[in-house]
């Protein structure tokens, strides 16, 4: 039946999709395209719409495949199924963690983690500039709106009490008026 | 007063639905909405566990933004926790994209959605620099902590190197020195 092996496609790839979202894409693409369930067109449409729409761009493009090909609760198969392994594997974690937090091992290993991810979600942040004003086929030229914007939003979160989100929102409009 | 556990699942899964609709362009951008929302506003949390959720959610398979909610949850409330994060994480996508496929028959990126795009990531970069300023001046205390960030870093940027080999290093790193930093200051009481 359609919806089991939805169901059981999209939890294989929350199992092996490492990488958050645009690696997830990718894999989501290699299984839906191996099957004939979707085109290659089709695809990179609902990669683009994925990435610009609210919410996870992985749970963005579960949804609209489920969608397509299944209906609503195609839909619901395919995004309950992409979050199934999270649920257990992150728990698990979450209590390993929990529970040994007390010992120095785990502590002094924690200890040398937390840099390490800031450092990691740093160049992850860099990575979103990339995209937008930096190119690395010429890294002297800066594209000056996308770069303002960059700076105002240091500013805005660094120094005011503007709303998370409501920056996110500026941004959004200003990319439409500047870029 | 203490809130009652009913009270607590529904702020949970409030303040996440809010970060579900807000998370455009990836998982990283929830950050600095976790940081805020979670952490700063409502003291849930501590910025360390903001970054032990995060280096958890990466280091796993499965969509960040689901597993960093999972972590948050469950810190929080629990099981029941986990599944009210993470429900209020997906829904405002699943409303959305539900509501693009039915209403059109195709979906197209188009030269607009380019321009909001760009203009996201820039403004999405900007915020995630200063949440990564704010949680680094809480997790990196002394020189080692500092070294390993910057080569962590380095490591990143330049040669690629994935967050699973990056987070291994670090927690070797982090079990040897600190290991042996303790032994160290015990065999000279």
């Amino acid at each position: 039946m359609i919806l089991i092996r939805l169901f059981l496609v999209f939890a294989k790839i929350g199992l092996i999709g490492f990488g958050g979202g645009y690696s997830i894409l990718t894999i989501i693409q290699r299984e839906l395209t191996q099957r004939g369930w979707i085109g290659l067109q089709e695809f990179s449409d609902i990669a683009a719409i994925s990435q610009i729409t609210p919410g996870p761009i992985a749970v963005n493009a579960a949804t609209y495949v489920g969608y397509r090909i299944g209906g609503f609760w195609g839909s619901v198969a395919a995004t309950v199924g992409v979050s199934i392994p999270s649920f257990i594997l992150v728990i698990l974690a979450a209590r390993f963690i929990l529970k040994f937090k007390a010992s120095m091992v785990v502590e002094s290993c924690l200890k040398g983690i937390r840099p390490v991810t800031v450092a990691f979600i740093a160049s992850a942040a860099i990575f979103f500039a990339l995209g937008s004003f930096i190119d690395l086929q010429a890294p002297l030229y800066v594209d000056w709106g996308p770069f303002a914007i960059f700076l105002w939003a240091v500013l805005a979160a660094a120094f005011t009490k503007i709303n998370v989100i409501l920056i996110v929102l500026m941004a959004m409009g200003a990319g439409l008026l500047l870029c | 007063m203490k809130k009652s556990k009913a009270a607590l699942l529904w702020d949970l899964f409030i303040t996440f639905f809010k970060i579900g609709a807000f998370t455009i362009g990836g998982g990283l951008v929830m950050l600095p909405l976790i940081e805020r929302e979670v952490s700063e506003k409502k003291k849930y949390i501590s910025k360390e566990e903001i970054v032990d959720a995060f280096a958890v959610s990466q280091s796993l398979p499965g969509v960040i933004a689901i597993n960093s909610g999972i972590y948050i949850g469950y810190r929080i409330a629990g099981i029941a926790g986990a599944v009210v994060t993470a429900f209020g994480v997906i829904l405002p996508s699943f409303i959305t994209i539900l509501a693009i496929a039915i209403l059109f028959d195709t979906v197209s990126g188009n030269v607009y959605a380019d321009k909001a795009l760009t203009g996201v990531k820039a403004g999405v970069a900007g915020v995630i620099a200063v949440t990564v300023s704010r949680l680094g001046r809480t997790v990196i205390r002394d020189v080692f902590a500092f070294i390993l960030a910057v080569l962590a870093f380095a490591l990143t940027i330049w040669l690629g190197v994935g967050i699973v080999a990056v987070i291994t290093g670090g927690g070797l790193a982090g079990l040897l020195y600190y290991h042996i930093m303790r032994m160290k200051r015990h065999d000279s009481d």
